[in-house]
């Protein structure tokens, strides 16, 4: 009977502290997501928290009663502590989501703005219908995986030291089906095709009639900078997790931008191969792959990028997630090696960030940024809310949904309610820019 | 009737039809969003509702028989055991809910991640409503059983 009653002891014990524990992290986790976004710790945490925090607050909840009831059932000041606690995650969790009505309102009028009537009679069938779901939260969203097919792997282009791969997402049908280049994230030092570039992205907008591309590019190697500034790349290229390809070159942006150009070229020379209508190009991109799409956006047409992308195509709209879009020459010349090139170094900014480019390209298609409001990574302020201001003065087209409370990389969990909107703008905005065109 | 008979009847009837209740949401939801996976989107909005509110009212239901049921009775014994089995049951779906979206989103297990994608969370939360289903309906009938519910003026 002893050991029976010391066995209760011992787990009671264990159970007691992993609620402690719970608590206690989830309470770091909140401090880390509300104040200190701009911490490496903080702006991982806002890319993956506010997704799956109504979930974990069900742990909570759990703890919570667990440590009251076995702890202090008959202490009122403790019980008050405990709920104090549990209330300030709550608070944290339920921000995101009771923002969501703002972001979509302030989405909603700018559509309303761009596209007016066009907008309102849009035949959204086979669209997703409402810009967040809780259903489709819970139970992921509708994909048909029948109508369409994937193929990995397919080299497009082998420089003697590296090859690159992409994959293809192909509607069932005869095409040529509209065209979505993504062109995945990760510093310009990390990150991969497939399953670090949200691949139900890919498979969603396959299943509507897009043939997707998903491609590779060279990647700079941070190792080859001097030991004083390779600190903060090289620490970004440790959170990689061996998830990049180990290429035998280092690839500056220039680089960066010339292979995805050499895409371009193959894949208007195999148009037909690839069912793909290169008329209808629409460029979507991730963080360092937002950037690359804002140059293939802006710089298709632009003298600064001749010979640099197929002149056959017409890119019918930009889609940049989380983009870098502003980056001046600092005195610390952090980017300088990143962004070296043919023209002195001061121009190489001027070519290769958005903000400069738009300013002397004469074609400019319609752009939709997509931005988490608490991004830690690309500050939401300068490189999307900025960019967005600046196009519009210039009198561009250019349309910004505002993801509320949610940080860099908001996209991953596709079903959460940073996917979910975003999804349900980015659907619209192709829909009409085809309609448009 | 004497004062104490007529409370008891009172509280008896006000846990019974907390039960009642719990267990009708836990119905409905689980039975909505079989009907919202045709596609169906006002099926779909009262799944999302009607999960809200199962959740809640799952945990008031707990709450209601950890503190109030005797356990040193045979059948309050097992709604005690039964409530934190539920309460497990909760926790470790959440956990799995959360697990499961990002390693699926990352399309771990290829093709059949969008499968496992919608059928996880599926399972995961039908069993816990599932067995909320039973701890409520449970508890509603034990309610008409003498000394297992201690309410509050007789505790």
């Amino acid at each position: 009977m002893e050991i029976i009653a010391d066995g209760k002891r011992v787990l009671r014990f264990m159970i007691l502290f992993l609620c402690y524990l719970w608590l206690g992290i989830l309470s770091v986790v909140t401090i880390l997501y509300l104040f200190l976004e701009s911490s490496t710790l903080g702006w991982l945490i806002a890319m993956f928290y506010p997704s799956i925090a109504p979930m974990l607050f069900i742990l909570v909840v759990g703890c919570g009663f667990i440590i009251i009831r076995f702890s202090f059932l008959s202490k009122k000041r403790e019980i008050f502590l405990v709920s104090i606690v549990c209330t300030f995650i709550f608070i944290g969790m339920i921000l995101p989501y009771a923002a969501i009505p703002l972001g979509i309102s302030d989405a909603e009028s700018q559509m309303q703005e761009v596209y007016g009537e066009l907008y309102d009679n849009l035949d959204t069938t086979g669209m997703k219908q409402v810009p967040y779901s809780l259903y489709d939260d819970l139970y992921g969203l509708s994909i048909d995986g029948t109508t369409y097919s994937v193929q990995y792997d397919i080299p497009y282009l082998d420089n003697g030291d590296d090859t690159l791969y992409f994959d293809w997402y192909c509607p069932v049908g005869e095409g040529p089906f509209p065209v979505i280049i993504t062109i995945h994230g990760g510093a310009w030092v990390i990150g991969n095709k497939g399953f670090s570039n949200i691949p139900l992205f890919n498979h969603y907008f396959a299943s509507k009639g897009y043939a997707i591309f998903d491609i590779q590019y060279g990647l700079f190697d941070p190792d080859t900078l001097p030991e004083d500034q390779s600190t903060a790349l090289s620490s970004f290229a440790n959170l990689g997790f061996d998830i990049s390809p180990n290429y035998n070159r280092s690839y500056t942006m220039e680089a960066q931008i010339e292979n995805v150009g050499e895409f371009t070229k193959v894949l208007e020379l195999n148009r037909s191969k690839y069912k793909a209508d290169i008329d209808h190009v629409f460029v979507a991109g991730r963080s360092a792959g937002g950037h690359l799409a804002s140059l293939v956006t802006l710089g298709y047409k632009n003298p600064l990028y001749e010979g640099n992308f197929s002149t056959g195509m017409k890119i019918e709209g930009g889609i940049w997630y989380y983009p870098v879009t502003n980056v001046t020459r600092g005195s610390s010349g952090l980017f300088d090696a990143l962004v070296k090139g043919d023209l002195p170094i001061e121009d190489q900014y001027t070519k290769l960030f958005a903000a400069n480019l738009i300013t002397n390209s004469s074609v400019v298609p319609p752009i939709m940024i997509l931005h988490g409001s608490k991004d830690g990574l690309a500050d939401y302020e300068t490189q999307g809310l900025s960019f967005y201001e600046y196009a519009l003065s210039l009198g561009d087209k250019c349309i910004l949904v505002t993801i509320p409370w949610a940080g860099h990389g908001f996209d991953y969990d596709f079903n959460g309610f940073g996917g979910q909107i975003s999804t349900y703008y980015v659907e619209r905005f192709m829909a009409l820019e085809l309609l448009e065109d | 009737m004497n004062l104490d008979a007529k409370r008891l009847l009172d509280e008896g009837h006000l846990h019974r039809n907390y039960a009642l209740v719990t267990f009708l949401i836990l119905v409905i939801s689980i039975i909505s969003s079989l009907l919202g996976a045709m596609g169906n989107v006002v099926f779909q909005v009262i799944t999302s509702i009607s999960v809200v509110f199962a959740l809640v009212f799952l945990f008031g239901q707990l709450i209601l028989v950890i503190m109030y049921v005797d356990k040193e009775t045979e059948i309050g014994w097992i709604l005690h055991r039964m409530a934190y089995a539920v309460l497990f049951l909760l926790m470790l779906s959440a956990l799995l809910m959360s697990l499961t979206t990002y390693l699926f989103a990352f399309y771990v297990l290829g093709e059949y991640s969008l499968q496992a994608n919608a059928l996880m969370p599926s399972i995961t939360l039908t069993i816990a409503l599932s067995f909320g289903m039973c701890l409520s309906s449970v508890s509603y009938y034990s309610i008409q059983l003498q000394d297992i519910w201690k309410f509050s003026f007789a505790s």
